[in-house]
């Protein structure tokens, strides 16, 4: 397997849960939110905060430990 | 990978079309009007008493106060509470030396109050895609439509019969507060098939599709309940046969509550093992 950029990252962590239908366009709606640029523009230094933007959707769909434990297993992928 | 194994979604599958099955198959066996009675009733109360484990153990995976564990443990709340009803307060099997009177009010309080929680939790998880702030499917005239119909489902099936039941309030009937309430929850019930139905082709593909599908289908299994009855005199069935099919979609009801419980706790535990 390739190296992954960090929005394939978080994409394949979020469509495990919502489907990559929906995960492709939480990623883009809240990566426009909350950095104002495309996902596929996304760094690792910008990931944070899209992580941060995220979180509320996911505390709300999985809960609270569930969101934790897979925002930390992104960052783990991230190298962050 | 959804974070379902194909195991878990074979159980899922096969939780309804068993139950379903062994239901149509023990009630042959009952034919003496009594004992077919109280084979109904037992039969209603242990799906709905899976119906309420499935729900909590779905709450469960969340931390108190988190939104759809709340939504779980309401709509847990209603089944267990019908249980209880039936086991306690119940026509056919209920507590010794229990006054009518008392019973048939202990009876309207459960269902009032079960139904309330039942409402307000469909309502919640009907509303999970806003508070998440994910997107349906489908255009917003679309969705809007979906939910129009949905509601007009339900007031066709349950609402002339809400209405005599509101006759039947005007005449002092006590009992027909039981139908009230029911029918009140399931037009609610009923009216969030549409939302929870898109919250689940959004969410295709990936685990909690599962749980939110699985959810459509148990209020299906109400609505074909409550659709069973609302028109028993176009069906032209005997009471015996219409009998036997409404019990099956209240039963499938139940246990598909118990089923999307089940998924939703599989949903997320599996997923953080992955």
């Amino acid at each position: 397997m390739g190296v992954q950029l960090p929005h394939e990252i978080v994409f394949r962590h979020l469509a495990r849960y919502l489907g990559p239908h929906t995960a492709k366009t939480a990623l883009k709606t809240f990566s426009e939110r909350a950095l104002q640029k495309p996902p596929e523009m996304v760094t690792r230094i910008d990931a944070p905060r899209l992580l941060q933007a995220l979180k509320p959707m996911l505390r709300t769909l999985i809960g609270a430990d569930e969101c934790d434990a897979v925002l930390q297993q992104v960052t783990r992928e991230l190298s962050l | 990978m959804t974070g379902l194994t194909k195991q878990h979604k074979a159980i899922l599958i096969a939780i309804p079309v068993i139950t379903g099955l062994v239901y149509l198959a023990i009630q042959s066996f009952f034919v003496e009007e009594q004992m077919r009675r109280m084979f109904f009733v037992s039969e209603i109360a242990l799906m709905k008493l899976f119906g309420a484990a499935g729900c909590f153990v779905a709450a469960s995976r969340y931390r108190r106060r988190e939104y759809i564990g709340i939504a779980w443990y309401l709509i847990g709340l209603d089944y267990f509470l019908l249980f209880a009803k039936d086991l306690l307060f119940g026509r056919v099997i209920h507590l010794p030396n229990l006054d009518p009177d008392l019973a048939s009010t202990l009876r309207i309080i459960f269902v009032v109050i079960g139904n309330t929680g039942s409402a307000i939790g469909c309502i919640m998880l009907a509303r999970v895609w806003h508070v998440a702030g994910i997107a349906l499917p489908g255009s917003r005239r679309l969705q809007y439509a979906a939910i129009v119909v949905g509601i007009g489902l339900a007031i066709a099936i349950v609402g002339w019969g809400t209405w005599q039941d509101f006759g039947h309030l005007r005449n002092g009937d006590k009992e027909a507060y039981v139908a009230v309430a029911s029918n009140l929850g399931d037009i609610v019930s009923f009216s969030a098939i549409a939302p929870i139905l898109l919250t689940a082709i959004a969410m295709r593909g990936g685990a909690l599709a599962w749980p939110w599908a699985l959810v459509t289908l148990s209020n299906v299994g109400w609505l074909l309940y409550d659709l069973s009855w609302s028109f028993e005199r176009q069906w032209a069935l005997s009471e015996h046969t219409l009998r036997i099919i409404a019990e099956f979609w209240r039963g499938q009801g139940c246990i598909l509550a118990f089923a999307a419980g089940l998924a939703q706790r599989w949903a997320i535990r599996s997923a953080s093992r992955n």
